[in-house]
């Protein structure tokens, strides 16, 4: 049988649910916080716009055959969350969605910063705040993907 | 097939364009008040309606029609859901999602407010005149192919 879809969410889908999918996977480490480099390099990371929300990126497949998305879902994602829940008990009732919102670990910096970059299109002055903020963001969104690491082993 | 009727803070405007394709209501005259507070689920929106897909019947061809409501951003939910066929490897066409949003949301969002303030004929009155208004292009959405 295929693995689970883990799905992280979160408003934009550029920041706090791309660095969890990549702890996820292990392509960040869960012991010490990222360095620049290191989170820039993540596809996804402060570059989706918002012509991108709502699509389910696909992240990578973790070490139990699971898919592991991230999507940015703005103020909706309750509602998202039920809508294609709805939807794949219609067509694929054997699929087993999980979805994870990650907005309670985003710090202001993330916010200000993410703002001013994906929304004002001004990168160079938004950028480095919504790094910092990540930075900061990080052991709570270590801990969040540790529970749902524990969650699906196995 | 599906077709999914998605509305915006009211599930009036879907749940007609639903009806017209069901047959439920004729798609050449202007319904009357009373043909549209008859249709089931034709009110605002409540916390626990949104995102919920809500059954209304099988149409002449034999698709399965289902309507819904979201308090906001419906083309995120277009995209979600399209993404979420190609990654479950279902054919897109299996699913047609039709937004059916009021030319100012802010209307089915008041009418949404007068509904909690207990006046619920004065919002379903002022949503049948909404519908009444977009009628001719709720009967086309219903005949989306």
């Amino acid at each position: 049988m295929a693995g689970k879809k883990i799905i992280y969410h979160c408003y934009g889908g550029a920041h706090s649910s791309v660095t969890a999918a990549a702890i996820h996977l292990g392509k960040l480490s869960a012991e010490n916080t990222p360095t620049t480099e290191e989170l820039l390099t993540l596809n996804l990371f402060d570059r989706l716009t918002k012509e991108g929300h709502g699509e389910l990126h696909l992240a990578g497949v973790d070490e139990w055959q699971n898919q592991v998305y991230s999507v940015g879902c703005r103020n909706v994602g309750k509602a998202m969350e039920r809508v294609l829940r709805e939807v794949a008990d219609i067509f694929a009732p054997q699929e087993q969605l999980i979805f994870v919102d990650t907005l309670h670990c985003v710090t202001i910096k993330m916010r200000i910063g993410g703002y001013i970059s994906r929304r004002l299109g001004l990168i160079e002055i938004g950028r480095p705040i919504v790094l910092q903020g990540t930075k900061e963001a990080y052991p709570q969104l270590v801990a969040l993907v540790s529970l749902i690491r524990n969650e699906v082993a196995g | 097939m599906i077709y999914l009727f998605l509305g915006q803070n009211d599930l009036c405007l879907p749940v007609t364009a639903a009806a017209v394709r069901l047959g439920l209501l004729n798609s050449t005259s202007l319904p009357v008040y009373d043909d549209l507070t008859n249709l089931p689920h034709f009110r605002s929106v409540r916390k626990e309606d949104e995102g919920m897909l809500r059954f209304m019947g099988e149409d002449l061809q034999g698709n399965k029609i289902y309507v819904t409501s979201v308090k906001g951003h419906p083309e995120i939910f277009i995209r979600g859901i399209s993404s979420l066929l190609s990654v479950c490897q279902i054919p897109m066409q299996e699913m047609v999602v039709i937004p059916c949003i009021a030319e100012n949301p802010q209307v089915s969002r008041l009418c949404r407010i007068i509904t909690l303030l207990g006046l619920k004929e004065s919002a379903a009155k002022l949503v049948s005149r909404v519908v009444r208004n977009r009628f001719s292009e709720l009967a086309a959405y219903s005949c989306a192919k």
